[in-house]
């Protein structure tokens, strides 16, 4: 539907609250869809919903809260898809239960900036076991055949890492905002 | 399970690493502890902000591996207009008119890629490959050109140009798999010996040279053209086949060297650019049977200097109703069979209905004998295998005009029933149209149609007829039979009044007509709205909103779009149509003239045409599958003669390549509109003159896809009394099958200038 020229102004609060919570958003649907690779797909569909429907968003109301609605409704229709491939997914009651966006997410601004300040902590090993995981095409079996170790023995060292830095980062944030 | 337990299994789901039943176990531990979700939520959000800033390392030189497809359609939404939408598809952009500048050195062991300016292509990789690195193509990544043309550079001094609709995929450094497409080859040193094409068919392996092959989707003969050098055509299997030398343009079956061909030229350079004459993605027009109402802001066009025209203000000067796209109704004799006749030795005689050729007598009974109860009144008619009822009908066939037959048909289970369509001068015997009726099962099929457009052939003054019988089976029954006709809808451009030349250069433009005239009431939706105006304009700012009074609904159209034309003293407006999914308007196709009973439909993915895991069917009409650049397609019926659609996109330019493409739909089987797949025509035409066509008998792709197919016709040499600023005019005719169909969308047409 067509019918009212938009506020410029308010175009341009609604596009700023799209991108502070595109982190957020990504990380909501991590978390009812994980180890899936239509995360970055999901996501897109679900901004271009929240953008085709800007003008039902009142500013001023829980960007969080409609975005996280709005995403939680189009991962129910990846759900669908995933379901008839045959993969693990989550059940429907827990994706309910996870749904409830519960505390208040952090900002993507300050998730990231405490992200940088706990991966500078970590050591080079730490550092580069987290970057061959996380950079895509690379892999940790290419990386044990490098360090001449097992992949088994470097994902254990990866699951200490990412709980550390979990830790690191909670840490972080609780102090940022006390 | 201990905390700590609990979150390496929460990693290790991040992961995609867990086993079902660990999955089942985590899930239960989640369910029961809020804090367990806590702890998952502050994971999640963790593990994703890793993965995003890690892309992000990657993704100037890492295309991330959204297909170009994608970011058309969204754009074909309109839902990109800013970058917020991630910063990977604004990359895909990007990269597409950066391509050639911001591509690598090619490394002379990496197969490298570039397309010419405005090449539709998608890049797909098999699972776990990983991204896409700049424009290499690696081992496994499938290149899908849906129109335009890219050029290969592979290793050991190996150059391709490939011409969409193709697709090509690396195999490895000295095979490459062309599944479709046009595609030149040129190896010019001696290690380049031994490169192998394989098509679906066959084998090529170059033995020092250059050839071309030409893979059409859906045929199972290869043309090869042999240009220096030789190759050798080896079996799917391996096995060693046959050498062809050059020159020497073939047709292959699989391994088999079949008839010469004509050898014909192919593009050995990317073009620098591809002109678009044509783009049709069947997403605009008006419904048929609609009141619209029309409100133009007055800078919406100005005149050359810049005056801007009077607007049409909402107060609705500017109103009209379309055209009826529901059959006209003719009157048949006893169409219920209600009345029920009198009972002789043979059979019933039936009041309105004639028994078959062979004497036998039609039925028209009550029995209850299989369970299938009359579905309206007391009776139905009733017919026994090899015999007829059938029932002249004081109309004359009229070309253009489509007619609908439709009717309840009861069948015993393994029945089969067949209706025809007939003109009386060759009779029932040999119909002009007929369709089958099958069931697996004693059951009522309601609402089965038998629809053709008669042409000028049928056009000789006969009447027309109507029989209904029965082929195997106990008997077929039938009941509630009608017949409509709708008009063809024809494009007549003498609808707008004749322009007054008298142009007043120091006022405004004003409109001198509009199509359609205001409180008209039979505007065919084939035709786009027309305002002419007394002077040249151009497109200035503003929008018009097209209001449908009917349903209520807007639709609006900023001035500069593409959905507004501005052809000198006119503008042509084509609003965006917007149909339910599942839904489709019959009848009329904007923009082309039609001798078949065409209409464009919405596919749902629930099984209403199409059912397809990519079509969204929780947004209203924001499906798309594939080749789709929009939520809707076209369809078209087709009959015992063939019939299409058809519209003049240029005049013919000398010495230019034309390169057309159009996406063709397959239902699924199991779809509640499957019927057969009627083949097409893909033609460019001058007058009466075919000047190249693309025939496809078989379905170009699986179920559940639109596959490209494409025609390329070049103007260097032109046939008998054809030249330069003739008219080109693009048609698409379906093949001759009784109830076939045919769905299309995504039609390209562009032009290049003919270098080789």
């Amino acid at each position: 539907m067509f019918s009212k020229r938009e506020d410029p102004e308010k175009l341009q609060a609604f596009v700023k609250l799209l991108t502070e919570h595109q982190s957020n958003l990504r990380g909501f649907i991590v978390s009812l869809m994980p180890g899936s690779p239509d995360v970055s797909d999901v996501l897109q569909e679900t901004n271009a919903v929240l953008w085709q429907k800007r003008h039902r968003f009142k500013l001023g109301t829980n960007f969080i809260a409609w975005s996280f609605q709005i995403a939680r409704y189009e991962v129910h229709h990846y759900r669908e898809r995933a379901q008839r491939d045959q993969k693990l997914i989550f059940s429907e009651q827990l994706v309910e239960l996870l749904a409830d966006p519960g505390s208040v997410s952090p900002a993507d601004e300050s998730l990231h900036a405490a992200l940088d300040h706990c991966l500078a902590k970590l050591g080079e090993k730490q550092r580069e076991l987290i970057v061959e995981r996380y950079t895509p095409g690379h892999s940790l079996e290419e990386l044990a055949t490098r360090s001449e170790r097992t992949a088994g023995s470097l994902r254990i060292a990866l699951l200490r890492i990412r709980e550390a830095l979990r830790h690191c980062v909670e840490n972080s944030l609780s102090s940022q905002s006390s | 399970m201990s905390q700590s337990n609990i979150e390496a299994r929460m990693l290790r789901m991040l992961d995609g690493e867990l086993s079902a039943d660990e999955v089942a176990e985590l899930d239960r531990e989640l369910t029961a502890s809020p804090e367990a979700r806590e702890v998952w939520r502050s994971m999640a959000q963790m593990h994703s902000a890793l993965e995003t800033r890690f892309a992000a390392n990657q993704t100037i030189c890492g295309l991330s591996p959204i297909p170009i497809k994608r970011v058309l359609e969204q754009q074909q939404r309109k839902i990109i207009r800013l970058s917020v939408f991630g910063a990977a598809a604004a990359l895909v952009i990007i990269a597409t008119t950066l391509w050639l500048v911001m591509a690598p050195e090619p490394s002379p062991r990496l197969t490298t890629f570039h397309t010419a300016p405005g090449t539709e292509f998608t890049l797909s990789h098999l699972p776990g490959n990983g991204k896409q690195m700049g424009n290499i193509l690696r081992e496994g990544t499938r290149l899908t050109i849906g129109h335009g043309v890219a050029e290969l550079q592979l290793p050991y001094d190996v150059r391709a140009v490939v011409e969409g609709p193709a697709t090509v995929a690396l195999q490895d450094d000295r095979t490459l798999l062309l599944d479709r497409g046009r595609a030149l080859f040129e190896i010019t040193t001696e290690s380049g010996k031994g490169f192998t094409v394989i098509t679906p068919h066959q084998r090529i392996v170059d033995l020092g040279t250059s050839f071309a092959l030409n893979v059409e989707a859906g045929k199972k003969s290869v043309d090869l053209h042999v240009f220096t050098g030789r190759v050798r055509i080896d079996g799917i299997d391996g096995t060693r086949g046959q050498i062809l030398k050059a020159p020497g343009s073939v047709q292959l079956h699989q391994a088999r060297i079949g008839d010469s061909i004509e050898p014909i030229r192919f593009l050995s350079k990317l073009p620098e650019k591809l002109k678009t004459i044509f783009k049709e993605d069947f997403e605009g027009g008006l419904l048929a049977d609609h009141s619209y109402s029309i409100r133009i802001d007055p800078s919406v066009v100005t005149d050359l200097t810049g005056q801007s025209a009077d607007g049409i203000p909402e107060n609705g000067t500017w109103k009209f109703h379309t055209a009826s796209a529901i059959p006209d109704s003719v009157a048949l004799r006893n169409p219920g069979f209600e009345e029920g006749g009198v009972l002789l030795e043979r059979g019933r005689a039936i009041p309105g209905w004639h028994p078959g050729s062979d004497g036998a007598y039609g039925w028209g009974t009550d029995d209850e004998r299989y369970g299938l109860q009359p579905a309206e009144g007391r009776f139905f008619g009733r017919v026994f295998p090899g015999r007829w009822l059938s029932q002249p009908i004081m109309t004359e066939i009229k070309a253009g005009t489509t007619y609908i037959l439709t009717l309840d048909c009861a069948l015993p289970a393994e029945a089969m029933a067949e209706v025809r369509l007939w003109g009386s001068d060759l009779g029932p015997e040999e119909p002009i149209a007929r369709k089958t009726i099958r069931s697996n099962r004693t059951a009522w099929l309601k609402n089965r149609q038998l629809v053709f457009t008669a042409s000028e052939e049928h056009a000789t003054g006969q009447q027309l007829g109507v029989s209904l019988g029965c082929k195997t089976g106990k008997f077929a029954g039938f009941d509630r039979i009608s017949l409509g006709t709708v008009p063809h809808p024809r494009i007549s451009s003498n609808q707008v009044r004749e322009i007054s030349k008298s142009s007043a250069l120091e006022r405004p433009p004003r409109v001198i007509a509009l199509l359609p005239e205001p409180e008209s009431a039979d505007f065919l939706p084939s035709e786009p709205l027309v305002i002419v105006f007394d002077k040249p304009i151009r497109s200035g700012m503003g929008r018009i909103v097209v209001h449908d009074d009917t349903t209520g609904k807007e639709s609006g159209l900023i001035a500069g779009s593409a959905s507004l034309k501005v052809d000198g003293e006119t503008l042509k407006i084509l609003p965006k149509l917007s149909l339910n999914d599942g839904e489709a308007a019959m009848g009329y196709l904007s923009g082309w003239q039609s001798n078949t009973w065409a209409g464009r439909f919405n596919p749902s993915g629930d099984g209403n045409w199409y059912r397809h895991e990519k079509l969204n069917d929780h947004a209203r009409s924001g499906g798309t599958i594939d080749a789709m650049r929009g939520p809707l397609m076209a369809t078209l019926h087709s009959g015992l003669t063939a019939g299409g659609i058809r519209r003049t996109i240029s005049t013919i330019a000398p010495d230019t390549r034309y390169s057309v493409t159009a996406a063709i739909g397959v239902r699924d089987r199991d779809s509640n509109e499957s019927s057969e797949f009627a083949g097409y025509s893909l033609r460019l035409r001058s007058g009466d003159t075919i000047l190249a066509e693309t025939v496809g008998t078989s379905p170009p792709g699986p179920p559940n896809s639109l596959t490209e197919v494409g025609v390329f016709w070049e103007s260097h040499t032109l046939p008998e009394g054809i030249t330069p600023g003739d008219p080109l005019t693009l048609e698409i005719v379906t093949g001759s099958v009784p109830n076939g169909y045919l769905d299309l969308d995504s039609i390209r047409v562009t032009s290049t200038v003919a270098g080789y």
